[in-house]
């Protein structure tokens, strides 16, 4: 119980730093300075500090999106597990309200920008939407294959897979494990607005799906959502290196500081892929998104295979 | 069963007090929504006596001039929990309905329209009530045919003429597929459903009334290829009316086929992958056409087919775990599906409904329902537009609200049998969780779609005046948002309640199904958990923000534009533009369409880009069938000269054919 606690406290004070880390790996390929490392800290008391400007046209819907949207994530992060420790909250079928709290995140979002009534916000919303149809059923089967995989009892909460992922299981369905590593790569990607779906610094609204969304949203408002954008982004590299990882002594405290180095390591690959790619066009990033679908269906079927030959 | 048929006879009553008070609207519709409002008072706690698992309660009058007939009723726990929605949600519906039609159809005679609203009503009780096959049957057609009344009470307009056929036509086509499956289940003995058994049968046979049953009464449900007529009578009957179409008589369709498969004993597991398939093909079809609709009507109509996919889903999901065996847990799986699919029956009838009203609402402050020209609604109208969001959120199935927890069980179901079936036999748990995945990543669209355009954002048409909710109206409105939530908090005391239900449903015995019942409960205790974490931190944030706001400059201004400083409301995301991404790829399932002209002018005078939604099942399946049908027919035209003497000479040589056999006969 104490250690869930620590590890929530770890991801509500930690989540900014990935950004840092991001921006420095970046920054270190192209042989830039980068930085400050406590930047996105700065940034946040900055906007904690400011007044607000709402529009004109906009109604309720439009300041309680980011409210809604960062209680959404804060929720989420109680489910996910870290380290050796459980969730603080963990119950049979936890990862499907993971999945639809981070939904909700988006929908009200969605909403917010479209109680704007500007071209820009609506073409973000519709981007965010349609892509996020997408990534869901690849999620939720990848999870539905892991599920099978490690849980083996029939247990289906987070915080039980995630300790019974070993080398063991590594080593029994490697290929199976390894496919869906890629779906969940493409997911958290996607779900992240990181290149190659979206590019989180780009200044041409045009081409942009989550920053464009929240255009009008200023002073602590903004603030909840950089938060809330960067909470998530831990929350989805914990679960990659959680469920995934096979790197696990068995002892609370060492487990914990591997796991922090791990979502590191997530925060650096995803800096890598930024700095190596550029932005798919629009039209191609559905075929990304249903690739992710395919191999995660595909992480089924070879496992199906090999149940059925003994 | 007193309170019950008092709840009938005071529904019957005051329809033919409307009907007297016809030319009066206000004062017909008063008296129809009274007599609803009464009906489900005097009637309700008898139900919920039943639902809570009282031994049921049955009576039997005779009815002599019928062979076979019998005026039996009994009030089991299935019938109860159908009996929740058939009693509330007609009454809730008639108060703003009885505003709507006064304030937008003074001119004409509303007697006709109550007497069918409140028999409607009643027929739905007996529906739900009966016990014998000629009963159900007649209160079955009663039902049809006085919803094709509802349908077409603006029968001034083509359109509505055209969707009020194919209401009649698609649904005694239905009746079609009942008759013969009754007559398989009585094998010439009596007709009460006490005795109707599938025991004797051959498997065959067993088949056969089990996919009889799916059509007849998956036409009524709208389940696709059976769903055409479904759409075009949403979008023409008047106002907040689809509401009771969707929320409850589309729902009489699941409610005979669960009591059908009561009588037809362990279901082999082809059942539930037939099930499955339809579900998945209403589901993923309903959402897709319900994103490209023009017309808000028409995108809540097609939602409510997807919603009947969903509900298939938890159903098929249910029967599935029953083929894992009793040592897998199969008797808390088929709990678990079978729950499921009755808190999505319970959200989906409160979520439609409260959408529906909100459409209502909407067609009577604009004039019309049509996306492309509405939008900024919820400044007209705060607690319309406020109930329409939670509501669409609702039935997108996000937490805390009611959807979530019925999806969640559904999910649950088949991640639990994916996990503990093996071979083949896990395929279907699997495709139900990429599908129900999918259904509901697109269902926000769409309801983005619906609640974004229509009620956010400033209006694309004509302005709208602000027109002042009476207070009972806005306590349904609120009541419906309310409700909402509380059923996704609630969630676990809820389907605990429906035990009773779920044993009927699924022929076990109750005490076996209390047994497998914290299987349910307990996950869904961790989404209600969830869900008082996530209000929590909510109410924390609200304070936050106050507090940081707090002395500081809120400004308002001019939306963002990147500069540009008079962003005017043309140049907002329209519906078919919001839609296009999605309708350029996947489109072909929706019957999409869009046309460019090849050169544009630089100032283009009118909309350049048209977009068009045929529904596919009926452009593919059905049109060229009726079609040839016709063709077929027509050739009996030679026979209709149009001439009285022919006729005369047809009636002639008919008595005489009729008397050569009669004395043939006798000779």
């Amino acid at each position: 119980m104490i250690a869930s606690v620590c590890h929530l406290f770890l991801a509500l004070v930690g989540a900014p730093f990935l950004l840092s880390v991001i921006n420095r790996t970046k920054a270190w390929i192209a042989g830039r300075h980068g930085q400050p490392w406590l930047q996105p800290y700065h940034d946040l008391l900055r906007l904690l500090r400011k007044g607000a400007v709402y529009s004109r046209t906009t109604s309720w819907v439009f300041r309680a999106g980011p409210l809604i949207g960062l209680a959404a994530v804060l929720t989420a992060t109680t489910l996910v597990p870290f380290g050796q420790a459980r969730a603080l909250v963990a119950f049979q079928g936890d990862f499907i309200a993971f999945v639809y709290l981070l939904g909700l995140a988006r929908l009200v979002t969605v909403l917010a920008a479209l109680d704007t009534g500007s071209a820009f916000e609506g073409m973000g919303a519709n981007r965010e939407v349609w892509f996020s149809a997408l990534t869901e059923p690849a999620l939720m089967l990848s999870l539905a294959a892991l599920a099978r995989e490690v849980g083996g009892n029939g247990s289906l909460s987070l915080s039980v897979l995630h300790l019974g992922m070993s080398a063991a299981v590594w080593s029994r369905t490697g290929f199976v494990l390894a496919l869906v590593a890629v779906a969940w790569v493409v997911v958290l990607l996607s779900e992240n607005s990181r290149i190659p779906v979206d590019d989180p610094t780009t200044h041409l609204e045009l081409t942009m799906i989550h920053e464009v969304m929240v255009l009008d949203h200023s002073g602590p408002d903004f603030a909840f959502i950089l938060y809330g954008a960067a909470l998530k982004l831990w929350l989805f590299a914990a679960l990659f290196v959680g469920l995934l990882s096979p790197v696990k002594t068995g002892l609370p405290g060492v487990d914990s500081v591997i796991a922090l180095a791990e979502v590191m390591g997530v925060a650096v690959g995803v800096g890598l892929v930024e700095s190596v790619m550029a932005r798919l066009r629009l039209p191609s990033v559905p075929q990304l998104l249903i690739g992710a679908c395919a191999i995660s269906s595909l992480a089924f079927l070879i496992e199906r295979h090999g149940v059925l030959l003994p | 069963m007193l309170p019950l048929l008092t709840a009938i006879g005071l529904l019957s009553t005051g329809g033919l007090i409307a009907l007297v008070l016809g030319r009066k609207p206000r004062a017909a519709g008063t008296v129809a929504a009274t007599a609803c409002v009464a009906a489900a008072g005097v009637a309700l706690p008898a139900v919920l006596a039943a639902l809570a698992g009282g031994s049921p309660e049955s009576l039997v009058l005779p009815w002599a001039t019928i062979p076979g007939g019998a005026f039996h009723l009994v009030l089991d726990p299935l019938a109860a929990f159908f009996l929740v929605l058939v009693l509330v949600i007609p009454a809730v519906v008639a108060v703003p309905l009885a505003d709507y039609l006064a304030a937008t159809k003074p001119d004409r005679s509303h007697g006709l329209f109550w007497l069918a609203y409140t028999l409607l009503a009643a027929a739905m009780m007996v529906v739900v009530l009966a016990a014998n096959v000629l009963l159900f049957l007649v209160a079955w057609e009663v039902m049809s045919i006085t919803a094709y009344i509802l349908v077409v009470f603006r029968d001034d307009r083509p359109e509505v003429r055209v969707a009020g056929w194919s209401f009649l036509a698609a649904t005694h086509l239905g009746t079609a597929f009942l008759l013969p499956m009754f007559l398989i289940l009585a094998r010439g003995g009596p007709l009460e459903f006490d005795v109707l058994s599938a025991k004797e049968l051959p498997t065959a046979l067993v088949d056969t009334v089990f996919l009889l049953a799916v059509f007849g009464f998956g036409v009524k449900a709208g389940v696709i290829p059976f769903h055409v007529w479904l759409p075009t009578s949403y979008a023409a009957a008047p106002g907040p009316v689809p509401a009771v179409l969707s929320g409850v008589m589309s729902k009489l369709g699941l409610y005979g086929l669960l009591r059908v498969l009561t009588m037809l004993g362990p279901p082999p597991v082809w059942w539930a992958w037939v099930l499955i398939g339809l579900g998945l093909l209403s589901g993923v079809l309903g959402i897709l056409n319900a994103l490209v609709q023009h017309d808000l009507k028409m995108l809540l109509a097609y939602s409510s087919v997807e919603n009947i996919g969903v509900i298939l889903l938890g159903l098929g999901t249910g029967l599935l775990g029953l083929s894992a065996g009793p040592d897998r847990g199969g008797v808390a799986l088929e709990a678990l599906g079978f729950g499921g699919a009755m808190l999505h029956i319970l959200s989906h009838a409160i979520c439609k409904s409260a959408l529906f009203l909100g459409a209502g609402a909407v067609e009577r402050l604009a004039g019309h329902t049509e996306i492309d020209r509405l939008g900024g609604l919820l400044k007209v109208a705060p607690v319309v537009g406020t109930t329409f969001v939670v509501a669409s959120a609702g039935l997108c199935g996000l937490p805390p609200l009611c959807g979530f927890s019925s999806e969640f069980l559904i999910f649950l179901t088949a991640f639990e049998e994916e996990a503990r079936l093996s071979s083949v036999a896990m395929l279907p748990p699997l495709a139900v969780v990429g599908g129900l995945a999918f259904v509901g990543g697109l269902a926000c669209y769409a309801f983005a779609k619906a609640a974004g355009l229509t009620f956010l954002g400033t209006t694309r048409g004509p302005s709208v005046l602000p027109q002042r909710l009476g207070w009972t109206a806005s306590a349904i409105f609120i009541g419906l948002a309310i409700g909402c939530l509380s059923l996704g908090l609630a969630a676990p005391v809820v389907v605990g309640q429906l035990a009773p239900t779920i044993a009927v449903a699924t022929r076990l015995p109750a005490p076996v199904v209390t047994a497998a019942l914290p299987e349910v409960t307990g996950p869904l205790g961790g989404v209600t958990t969830t869900s008082t974490i996530l209000l929590g931190i909510l109410l924390l944030l609200v304070v936050v923000r106050k507090a940081l706001l707090a002395g500081r400059v809120v400004a308002t201004a001019v939306t963002w534009d990147c500069g540009y400083a008079r962003p005017a409301a043309s140049m907002q995301y329209t519906g078919s533009s919001f839609a296009e991404p999605a309708a350029s790829v996947l489109g072909g399932g929706a019957g999409y369409s869009r046309e460019v002209p090849s050169e544009m002018p630089y100032f283009p005078s009118e909309p350049p880009v048209r977009t068009d939604a045929v529904d596919p099942v009926k452009a593919v399946i059905y049109r060229p069938l009726f079609n040839a049908l016709r063709a077929t027919l027509a050739r009996g035209r030679i026979l209709q000269l149009g001439r009285v003497h022919v006729y005369v000479l047809y009636i002639t040589l008919t008595l005489l054919g009729l008397v050569v056999w009669v004395l043939g006969i006798k000779g």
